[in-house]
């Protein structure tokens, strides 16, 4: 299993994929301060990572992954105080995303 | 080349040509909506069709022009005749892809730039319609770096350090749709893939809301990224996401080296060219060492401040690594002259006039139809055929069979007979079937003239709409084809001589918009096309006194000929130089030329004028070219083809009923003198005597040659042919008077003459 699911923590190990986001977004709803333990995790699909950030997770554990470590970690870590969105604006996010 | 491939260079070329049909038809009636969508459709499954091929910049091309046709469906822009000619070159240049693809296997080496000017191009229309819908699945034009990419390059430390250690810095935005998810796609794996990631930001698109109401399905993220990758390994990375997309280069700055001094420089310079210099890899450690190893003792001798330059050399001492070495020196030495490394190209360059090809000139020049599409019932008949054709070959060895058991000869013969009769049914039928598929609708050539008037009379400020008439009459396929040239120069002549400008033809009270009819119409024989202007017609007194000036005709002539004997003189030879067109406001121009190709045809070509009114063209082609009918005459004891077109009729007279004119022997037909002109002769052989039997019959054929009818006198008429003529090959190739050959049923060689060539070499040597 890529995700084990615990009590307050969710562990992540190898590539998760999109299949998981269903258990981990029904988790992370009855989970009220969830945290995610990324050390074995190699890569998080983008929804499971919109999912980590939706419900403001923590990270127990930070990941061994190289791209994690230096670009999806501190995405988790400046967004872990929910409801933050566009801390840091930058101009012109509203162009068109169709 | 891979059947998928073959089939797309086969349909795509269908594609772009239904797109650029209905442009023009969308040109006139702009309103027509559901051509609209014909078009953006063909561009769209063209686009989705070729981006199974590693052909990006096809892709891109047709990609940008479906993107302002979706403009123009959504009302955003508006159609007028610079977007069609826009969009048309995007279309075109797709076309000339599309050939090289086809015969190359690649793009053309000029690809890029290309794509990028027309996209360009087709990319300002958007800007310039709605600036703030338009998402950037380009390459951004250096004078207009978006500030979302100023900004992350600013918040990024290492970005600029990059771009002082000589690196080119991209920014990428991307933003994936809500529903990308659903596609397969996983924008963080991506973006992953990414090499010399600088800085990646992740976004929210809006704030998170309730995990109750959270769909984690659609997505929420937008990206952000910095790297040192170059665009085309973006592009090629990000190829199936090009419209969520947005790279902005940021180049590379120079470190300003003005410092060193002129001995280092050297030193520098050196080992920049040693660098470059082929060097087996055993050795390649080694000068990389002492390389590095110089230009660290350069830079210190130099007494330069101990910077990151210096740091760098010294790290890649430990370790060299020849790319490093390469940038390092790339800023330390520029090449002269020195210059900001790839910069990209201002904005000036797309919009105007560079690299694309003029809309006219980008047409593929060979327009062989090389596949072509047979209905399923001929198909059918024809596999029918084959088979009775297997059932008749195997009524062969019971034929030899027979034989060999002594039947009797008379019983035989008949069943060969009987055979025979068979074979030849089924012959016939398989040539009929094979002739029938063979046949292609006019419209195959008629289809490029609305974008070739259309081009033509924008350029010469005319306006100009065409009729055609009749475009799904059959013909063979291989006369379609080169039928195609001689029609441009009708078509041409037409526009540019024949048709006056707007104000003109209001002055002589007809519609300020001139009209060109092309009608095709079936005859028993043959087809008949017609190319109609209502232009000034021809100027008949001013061909005269051309064609008097040239010597073409006698003073005499000048005055005495009808204006259908005029119309004859446009189509002499003699008559098509450069300063009749400037002397003649009419027509002229490569007239013979056009009359050499379709006679080469088997057709001839005749001219019809109203002063005022307007100028007809008239092609006569006969109906295949694969099989002609000849009739097989005897000169010089040999024989010989003509065929039967070009004979009026055939005449046995008592060599007493010719008369002589000024030692020319003459008959006369019909009321007319006709003049004689022995075969052998005129083909500089040496005429057998007639036999000895008291027959003293002329055998004359009367054949039509330019206008005027010729008797040629030949010893014996034979049987009619239908032959497949083949042309002449090797040395005999290019003999005057030879149209080419054909096999005969006793396997000898049956030599079909031209006619026209042979009256035209007689008339010479005489």
């Amino acid at each position: 299993m890529p995700i084990k699911l615990g009590k307050q923590t969710a562990t992540f190990s190898g590539a998760i994929r999109i299949e998981e986001v269903d258990g981990l977004v029904a988790w992370l709803r009855e989970t009220p301060k969830p945290t995610v333990n990324l050390r074995r995790c190699t890569h998080l699909h983008t929804a499971v990572l919109q999912s980590l950030l939706a419900a403001g997770a923590t990270v127990s554990a930070q990941p061994e992954d190289r791209f994690l470590h230096s670009w999806v970690l501190p995405a988790i870590e400046a967004n872990e105080r929910p409801a933050t969105p566009a801390a840091e604006p930058t101009p012109s996010t509203e162009r068109a995303s169709s | 080349m891979s059947t998928l491939l073959d089939q797309f260079v086969a349909e795509g070329a269908e594609l772009l040509d239904d797109a650029t049909t209905g442009l023009l038809e969308l040109e006139r009636h702009p309103d027509d909506t559901e051509m609209l969508n014909a078009v953006f459709r063909a561009a769209h499954t063209f686009k989705g069709s070729s981006g199974l091929f590693e052909h990006l910049e096809l892709t891109r091309v047709v990609h940008a022009a479906e993107d302002v046709l979706d403009a123009l469906r959504h009302g955003e822009l508006v159609l007028d005749g610079s977007l069609v000619d826009d969009v048309m070159a995007a279309l075109d240049l797709a076309r000339v892809w599309l050939q090289a693809i086809e015969t190359a296997g690649e793009l053309p080496g000029d690809a890029t730039s290309a794509a990028q000017a027309c996209i360009a191009r087709l990319r300002a229309r958007l800007r310039d319609g709605d600036a703030a819908s338009v998402t950037e699945p380009f390459t951004a034009d250096a004078a207009e770096r978006p500030e979302w990419a100023l900004a992350l390059a600013a918040a990024t430390p290492a970005a600029a350090q990059a771009q002082a250690g000589g690196f080119d810095v991209q920014a990428l935005s991307y933003n994936p749709p809500s529903d990308c998810f659903f596609r397969g796609e996983d924008p963080l794996a991506l973006i992953g893939e990414i090499p010399g990631l600088l800085q990646v930001a992740i976004e929210p698109l809006a704030a998170w809301p309730p995990l109750a109401a959270f769909d984690e399905y659609a997505c929420a993220l937008r990206f952000e990224v910095l790297t040192t990758a170059p665009v085309a390994v973006l592009h090629d990375l990000l190829r199936y996401v090009q419209d969520e997309i947005e790279i902005v280069e940021l180049p590379a700055q120079p470190i300003p080296v003005a410092t060193t001094s002129v001995g280092a420089q050297m030193l520098l310079d050196a080992q920049r060219d040693a660098l470059a210099a082929p060097c087996p890899p055993e050795d390649e450690v080694v000068r990389l060492r002492s390389v590095a190893d110089t230009v660290l003792r350069a830079l210190s001798a130099d007494n330069r401040e101990p910077n990151s330059v210096m740091a760098d050399a010294a790290a890649l001492l430990s370790n060299p690594d020849r790319d490093g070495l390469t940038r390092l020196l790339r800023v330390l030495a520029p090449e002269h002259p020195p210059e900001p490394s790839s910069a990209p190209e201002p904005s000036a360059g797309p919009l105007g006039d560079g690299g694309i090809p003029p809309a006219g000139a980008a047409r593929p020049t060979s327009t062989a139809t090389r596949t072509i599409k047979v209905e399923q019932h001929k198909l059918d008949h024809l596999l029918e055929l084959v088979g009775e054709l297997v059932v008749s070959k195997n009524a062969l060895p019971f034929l030899a069979r027979s034989a060999e058991q002594g039947l009797d000869t008379r019983a035989l013969a008949r069943s060969i007979k009987d055979q025979h009769v068979a074979l030849n049914r089924l012959t016939e039928e398989l040539q009929a079937v094979a002739m029938d598929m063979r046949m292609l609708p006019v419209s195959v050539v008629f289809e490029r003239f609305p974008r070739l008037i259309r081009d033509t009379a924008r350029k010469l400020g005319k306006q100009v709409r065409l009729e055609t008439i009749g475009e799904d009459t059959a013909a063979d396929k291989d006369m379609l084809e080169q039928l195609a040239d001689p029609l441009v120069h009708l078509v041409r002549n037409s526009l540019d001589h024949g048709l006056e400008g707007p104000d003109e033809r209001q002055a002589a009270g007809k519609p300020a918009e001139g009209t060109i009819t092309l009608s095709a119409v079936q005859q028993p024989d043959g087809v008949v096309i017609e190319l109609r202007d209502d232009g000034r017609g021809v100027d008949v007194a001013a061909v005269r006194r051309v064609a008097y000036a040239k010597g073409l005709i006698s003073e005499q002539e000048a005055e005495t000929l009808d204006d259908g004997a005029t119309h004859e003189l446009l189509f002499r030879a003699g008559f098509s130089t450069a300063e009749t067109v400037s002397d003649l406001s009419g027509r002229g121009v490569g007239m013979d030329a056009v009359r050499a190709a379709v006679v080469g045809l088997g057709g001839s070509v005749s001219l019809d004028s109203e002063a005022g009114i307007g100028t007809t063209a008239r092609l006569r082609l006969p109906l295949s070219m694969a099989v002609t009918k000849v009739m097989v005459v005897a000169a010089a004891g040999q024989q010989f083809g003509l065929p039967v077109d070009v004979v009026r009729e055939t005449v046995r007279l008592p060599r007493s009923e010719l008369q002589v004119i000024a030692d020319q022997s003459v008959t006369v037909r019909h009321g007319n003198v006709v003049p004689i002109v022995d075969l052998a002769l005129a083909l500089g052989l040496t005429p057998t005597p007639p036999p000895d039997t008291g027959d003293d019959d002329v055998r004359l054929l009367v054949i039509s040659a330019g206008g005027s009818d010729v008797a040629l006198g030949v010893e014996r008429f034979e049987e009619h042919l239908d032959v497949i003529v083949k042309p002449l090959e090797g040395v005999v190739a290019g003999l005057p008077g030879l149209a080419g050959s054909t096999l005969l049923g006793d396997g000898q060689v049956l030599l079909i003459l031209d006619v026209a060539e042979v009256l035209h070499h007689a008339d010479q040597t005489r």
